[in-house]
């Protein structure tokens, strides 16, 4: 990770270079303070405050998940090695069944045990740090972030099949979300595990994702009851939650008959589009994340 | 006090948004001492464990029988088996969750350490715990020691009961309590009997008795066409709770057949009974009823 996030920087600041010749920002540069008095573009570094960039964090859970279960089955049961688990990941689980259903059963991020949320914080701790050391060509640090937006899908195309039990080309996770289907507990459990985490110095933003019954918002009590949800959450130090309300059946049912339903708006990360506007891969994640029923 | 410190629960259940105010956590006490023919959780009637077979997710790999330790195949064996002592050892190996067990020892410790980490959403959404059953009642040194313990840590805690309990018994507990939902199945003792298998009398003599020891009631009917969601019915009900219960308000919950899963899954698919499900219209002119004698509705949805 540290030797990525090195190249991540490299790259950030050749990009930032390169910026100050060729991409010139001049309506930006007219609305922000100081760059029109001192005669100098937004690239250039002209504004009064000039934030760093963010570097952000794509696939948190997935790699909590995945050291979980080398700690869990290699080191602490031995029922596994490194070796076995790497043939594993290099046939993408195929003839490995047993091993992937070991994996799969070992805790997994978002559902409140320490376990896993622990190494999640960690390694959030560890970006935060490693991140916020650099400084870009103007002085300012890097801010470090878990909000990746859509990223997420394509980033998860050319990863291999990860120790957690993902398999190759599936998307691993954005922000500070759970992998999609593995927060089994609540939404509750889910806002605990990311609240773990200290969100205060990752100033580039925490994203959590969270997808809930349709019926928990159809109510006047429902709404009231998600304000509070909310409530309860930044009380424990959090910085973001978005949802999304709907039953897989009307995603279902739009997939059908897109015709019926342009209307149908989907918070993906960070946006909303409209759902059949989505990639059939696209439609296939939002559904997969895990609809929270209640009882 | 003479507590046992530990009793048997189905499950607890965070995030139930429908058992009362704000967000709470359900707590599903094992054991009834009723038998309603609809009942949509047979696997709460009694507090033995239950071996509880999905047979959709089961894909046929065999694990569970080759790991039994009494050589049993637990996917095709007749439940409850009198050879199966529900060791869970086939639960734990079974990769895609097609077999679990019902009905788990807790202690309260268990139960408090749960409830505690789930207080902050309680405060935030004017939450709290709701104990369900099962009949909560049964469990009676159980609930009284939880009760008291989060009593003390000021949890607010609502109850989901039949009203068949002996009222001076568990009265102390019931004085703790912030609200009770309570059932009246039907106002026909003898057919509430047929039904149920006790009559009513206990029950709505434990009604006023709740409710004259001002603890909010709200009174729920499972409302099923042609058994108890008649005009005739609702209108008793109706003029019983305004001539004894003034306060309380009443609640229907529409008879649903989502229980049917659940008898296949425990091996009793002849013990569940079809019931007619009631239709929007039929709710509504029950509700109008209702209004008619001016008893108050909620509904916590």
């Amino acid at each position: 990770m540290d030797n990525l996030r090195y190249h991540s920087v490299v790259s950030t600041i050749i990009a930032q270079k390169l910026h100050t010749t060729m991409v010139p920002r001049p309506f930006l540069s007219s609305c922000v303070d100081d760059c029109l008095a001192r005669g100098t573009d937004l690239a250039n570094g002209g504004a009064h405050y000039n934030v760093g960039p963010v570097l952000t964090g794509i696939g948190l859970a997935v790699v909590a998940n995945s050291l979980a279960v080398i700690k869990k089955l290699v080191f602490e049961d031995k029922v596994t090695t490194l070796a076995e688990l790497d043939a594993a990941m290099n046939a993408d689980w195929q003839g490995y069944e047993d091993l992937r259903a070991k994996a799969l059963a070992v805790p997994k991020y978002g559902n409140d045990d320490d376990y896993v949320d622990a190494i999640a914080r960690d390694i959030a701790n560890f970006y935060y740090e490693k991140t916020r050391a650099h400084k870009d060509i103007f002085g300012s640090n890097f801010n470090s972030a878990f909000m990746g937006i859509s990223n997420y899908i394509p980033t998860g195309r050319v990863v291999g099949a990860t120790p957690c039990g993902r398999n190759a080309g599936k998307p691993i996770t954005e922000g500070v979300s759970p992998f999609a289907g593995s927060d089994v507990v609540s939404p509750l459990a889910a806002m605990r595990s990311s609240a773990k985490m200290n969100h205060d110095v990752h100033t580039g933003g925490t994203l959590l994702n969270l997808r809930l019954s349709e019926d928990l918002v159809k109510t006047q009590k429902g709404k009231r009851d998600l304000g509070n949800i909310i409530r309860a959450y930044f009380s424990l130090g959090a910085f973001h939650v978005q949802f999304n309300t709907l039953s897989n059946e009307v995603l279902r049912k739009a997939q059908k008959h897109p015709e019926d339903y342009k209307d149908l708006l989907v918070r993906v990360a960070g946006y909303s589009t409209q759902f059949v506007n989505l990639s059939p891969e696209m439609q296939e994640a939002v559904i997969a994340r895990t609809a929270h029923e209640t009882i | 006090m003479n507590c046992t410190g530990k009793g048997i629960l189905m499950q607890m259940q965070d995030y139930s948004i429908h058992d009362g105010d704000g967000v709470r956590t359900t707590i599903f006490l094992a054991g009834c001492p009723l038998r309603c023919k609809w009942c949509a959780n047979p696997e709460s009637q009694t507090m033995t464990s239950k071996l509880i077979y999905h047979q959709h997710k089961c894909v046929g790999c065999g694990k569970c029988a080759a790991a039994c330790p009494k050589h049993l195949t637990p996917t095709t064996m007749p439940r409850p088996s009198m050879d199966c002592d529900v060791c869970g050892v086939c639960t734990k190996v079974c990769a895609v969750k097609a077999l679990e067990v019902s009905c788990i020892e807790y202690d309260t410790v268990q139960v408090l350490t749960r409830i505690k980490r789930d207080a902050l959403f309680f405060r935030f959404t004017g939450g709290g715990v709701t104990f369900s059953g099962g009949e909560p009642f049964l469990q009676q040194e159980f609930l009284r020691m939880l009760v008291s313990n989060m009593y003390d840590a000021g949890i607010n805690m609502w109850i989901e009961t039949c009203g068949y309990f002996d009222f001076d018994a568990v009265r102390d507990i019931i004085e703790r309590l912030d609200h009770v939902f309570l059932d009246i199945k039907h106002m026909d003792s003898a057919t509430h009997e047929q039904y149920t298998g006790v009559g009513n009398t206990c029950i709505l003599g434990n009604a006023i008795k709740i409710h004259d020891l001002g603890i909010p009631v709200t009174v729920r009917i499972p409302s099923i066409p042609g058994v108890n969601l008649t005009g005739e019915n609702i209108a008793a009900t109706a003029l019983f709770m305004k001539e004894h219960m003034p306060k309380a308000d009443i609640e229907l919950l529409p008879y649903h057949e989502l229980g049917k899963a659940k008898y296949i899954a425990l091996g009793n698919e002849t013990g569940f009974t079809s019931f007619p499900v009631p239709t929007g219209d039929e709710i509504k002119r029950a509700y109008a009823i209702l209004e008619t004698y001016g008893i108050p509705i909620t509904e916590y949805r």
